[in-house]
């Protein structure tokens, strides 16, 4: 039986980004604000300790910042004539745990999306007739358009102290800078990154046949930076230890270097740390929230009350705490009714990995987000008249590390061990790099999240079933725009090149990406979408589901800038109108 | 003892020494120090504190290096200057 607590204002459900931005927005207002997050409290210093934050075992291989699979997973399938089993061990995606979320380990790209990837079914259907968009894809338009997100974009960039060129600064293109993307009011906080050698020889690469490559934007600094809220945050030291890792010395943004020094100073914010929420509570008719039920490491229940709820964990786990509260119908792929679940997306990744006899890469002098990337074939950015597929891919060039356990590339028919094995390891490690295109991922019918009928999590509850496969639609982009990366590899003349297509069908365990998307979708038709613009809830509306699971679909790019810039966004309708009148915000 | 105070002092001073607690020292610095406080020893404006010169490296007394050592240390936090950064225990 659950002990009630004093009622709050808001409770949010999850203290990585999304949660730690929506609390300092709203604790701003004076609003009592208590984020219950399951993993434990994370701070630089203590928790991401320099003398022991670079141990590769610990953090990479054996993934101790993430959600543990004994704690709760998910289980897999790639369709419905199959059963699906459980994720024992994290292999194509690891989500995030613990205080600061996926923004402790994550690598430190930030992107924002293409203005027509907003509009994504309206365009295609403008430039190439409704008839071009594959039966199999459900695509939709996003409910906010870029230019209305740009000043969310905006701010998030400026509280993360992202390094970067402008590629359209009001309207104007700028030398230097991404051509293809949407117009922003402001160049990036601070300079993109020094270059390391790799991404340079790429760029130049990529130049010689065509492409516009330009600096990746990054959230590991190219210099020392005083945010908004006035917290200081230091320059990238290239030590290599980002994507997995947490950063040790206060160069690669996350919500403990960006938000929470200022957050958790505030008297009317708290962090309960180690609590697990079970369910939303919602009242009798279903339509109101009335707080969380969790469980806290004793294994004590509390139940606390909250006039708003605000679900802020990651992308899949926001869908599972809907689908676990009863909050909106769940989808259904046989009659395409429902909502919850809908739209589930990832991404589709292929690359190309290069070996020298007459370059030194020095891949251990490295950062998260460093690198070069060419968007000429990303979204709708080039002529899908004559092709047979939607969607497109970032390519970039961004070596994150050459670390001595896990990174060694080999020519693929190098032996797994022995005399041969050293002396291609030995001629190897500093004479290769690989480049990647990061692909969309657009949402199908099929595709989808649900509650698993048969496995359960130590707590006695179904866990989210995940039933996913490579769109067809997805895999010949895949393949055209590998072939369009050839040339870049062919141009800088390796001994060799080694090309890694994506095919089907889609495999939960070999590491791909952790830009799990949809399924909790926003769109302006509460009969094709869980919530609305503002990312609340169109069945509870004093529920607001914030995260990745809003895209209705995936597009080429790390999710992140997107992410918090519709946090931001959330933030700014609940303050200016739903604390005015709450109730729904978009009438239905 | 000597090998502390060593690995410190070479944020201080340019010198490359033969004497072996100096070298020790300094590799010592390069593998747990020069990622915040840099190889030089500026550290980064208000964020690490530069220790080339500082008054507790530069004193013949090392307790106060002793004591940061083990126990780490933070910044005192302001709502001007809410950072508070901190250094975590070396022990």
């Amino acid at each position: 039986m659950a002990t009630k607590l004093p009622a709050k204002d808001v409770a949010i459900i999850g203290l990585g980004w999304t949660g730690a931005i929506l609390a300092n927005e709203l604790t701003d207002q004076r609003l009592e604000v208590v984020a219950i997050e399951r993993g434990p409290w994370r701070d630089t210093a203590t928790s991401f300790n320099i003398g022991y934050a670079p141990d590769e075992l610990r953090y990479f291989a054996r993934l101790d910042l993430f959600q543990q699979p004994a704690q709760s997973t998910v289980t897999f399938r790639n369709n419905t004539n199959q059963t699906a089993l459980p994720v024992r061990q994290w292999g194509s995606f690891q989500p995030g745990n613990g205080v600061g979320g996926a923004g402790v380990h994550w690598g430190g790209q930030t992107w924002r999306h293409l203005p027509s990837d907003f509009r994504m079914r309206s365009h295609l259907t403008e430039h190439y007739g409704a008839s071009f968009i594959p039966d199999e894809l459900s695509i939709e338009d996003w409910p906010v358009t870029y230019a209305e997100l740009e000043p969310f974009y905006d701010r998030f960039e400026y509280l993360a102290g992202v390094s970067g060129k402008a590629g359209n600064l009001n309207g104007v293109i700028q030398a230097g800078g991404n051509p293809f993307e949407g117009s922003r009011r402001r160049e990036y906080p601070l300079p993109p990154m020094q270059m390391t050698y790799a991404p340079t020889l790429f760029a130049e690469s990529a130049r010689s046949v065509g492409y516009h490559p330009f600096m990746s934007p990054s959230a590991n600094l190219s210099a020392a930076y005083t945010n908004p809220l006035g917290i200081r945050m230091g320059q990238c030291s290239f030590c290599g230890f980002c994507v997995r890792f947490g950063c040790s010395n206060y160069s690669k943004a996350s919500p403990q270097t960006s938000v929470l020094p200022v957050l958790m100073r505030k008297s009317n914010f708290e962090a309960r740390t180690e609590c697990e929420v079970l369910k939303v509570n919602l009242d009798r008719s279903g339509k109101r929230a009335t707080g969380v039920t969790y469980i806290d490491s004793s294994g004590a229940e509390w139940e606390q009350p909250a006039e708003i709820v605000l679900v802020c964990a990651f992308a899949f786990n926001n869908v599972y705490m809907m689908l676990i509260s009863g909050i909106g119908r769940p989808y259904d792929p046989d009659t395409r009714e429902g909502t919850v679940g809908r739209n589930y997306a990832y991404q589709t990744w292929s690359g190309i990995q290069l070996f020298f006899d007459d370059k030194i890469f020095n891949p251990f002098i490295a950062s998260g987000a460093c690198g070069q990337t060419v968007d000429d074939f990303n979204g709708d950015n080039f002529d899908h008249r004559n092709l047979n597929f939607v969607g497109g891919a970032s390519i970039s060039c961004q070596p994150t590390n050459g670390r001595p356990l896990t990174y060694l590339p080999l020519p693929p028919d190098t032996p797994r061990w022995g005399t041969r094995w050293k002396e291609e390891a030995k001629k190897n490690y500093l004479r290769s790099f690989g480049f990647t295109a990061q692909g969309s991922s657009y949402a199908t019918h099929a595709n989808h999240l649900d509650l698993d009928p048969t496995y359960t999590d130590r707590l006695g509850r179904p866990l989210l079933r995940m039933t996913f496969d490579f769109p067809d639609n997805d895999i010949r982009m895949s393949s055209y725009i590998t072939d369009k990366m050839v040339p870049i590899a062919k141009a800088m003349n390796p001994r060799q090149y080694v090309v890694n297509r994506r095919a089907k069908p889609y495999n939960v365990v070999p590491d791909q990406s952790a830009h799990n998307t949809g399924g909790a979708i926003m769109g302006s038709d509460p009969k094709t979408s869980a919530v609305n613009r503002y990312l609340q809830s169109w069945d509870v509306p004093n529920v607001f589901v914030v995260g990745s699971s809003a895209f209705p679909q995936n597009p080429g790019y790390n999710p992140n800038g997107t992410v918090c810039a519709l946090a931001f966004h959330a933030a700014d309708a609940i303050i200016a109108k739903y604390l005015r009148s709450p109730g729904p915000l978009v009438p239905t | 003892m000597r090998i502390l105070t060593s690995t410190l002092w070479v944020a201080t001073i340019a010198a490359v020494s033969t004497d072996a607690p100096m070298t020790a020292g300094r590799a010592i610095y390069k593998d747990n120090c020069a990622g915040c406080h840099t190889d030089s020893g500026t550290g980064a404006a208000q964020l690490v504190p530069r220790l080339a010169r500082h008054p507790a490296v530069q004193s013949d007394d090392p307790t106060t290096l002793i004591r940061i050592l083990l126990f780490g240390s933070q910044a005192a936090e302001t709502s001007r200057a809410p950072t508070s950064p901190a250094m975590p225990s070396f022990a």
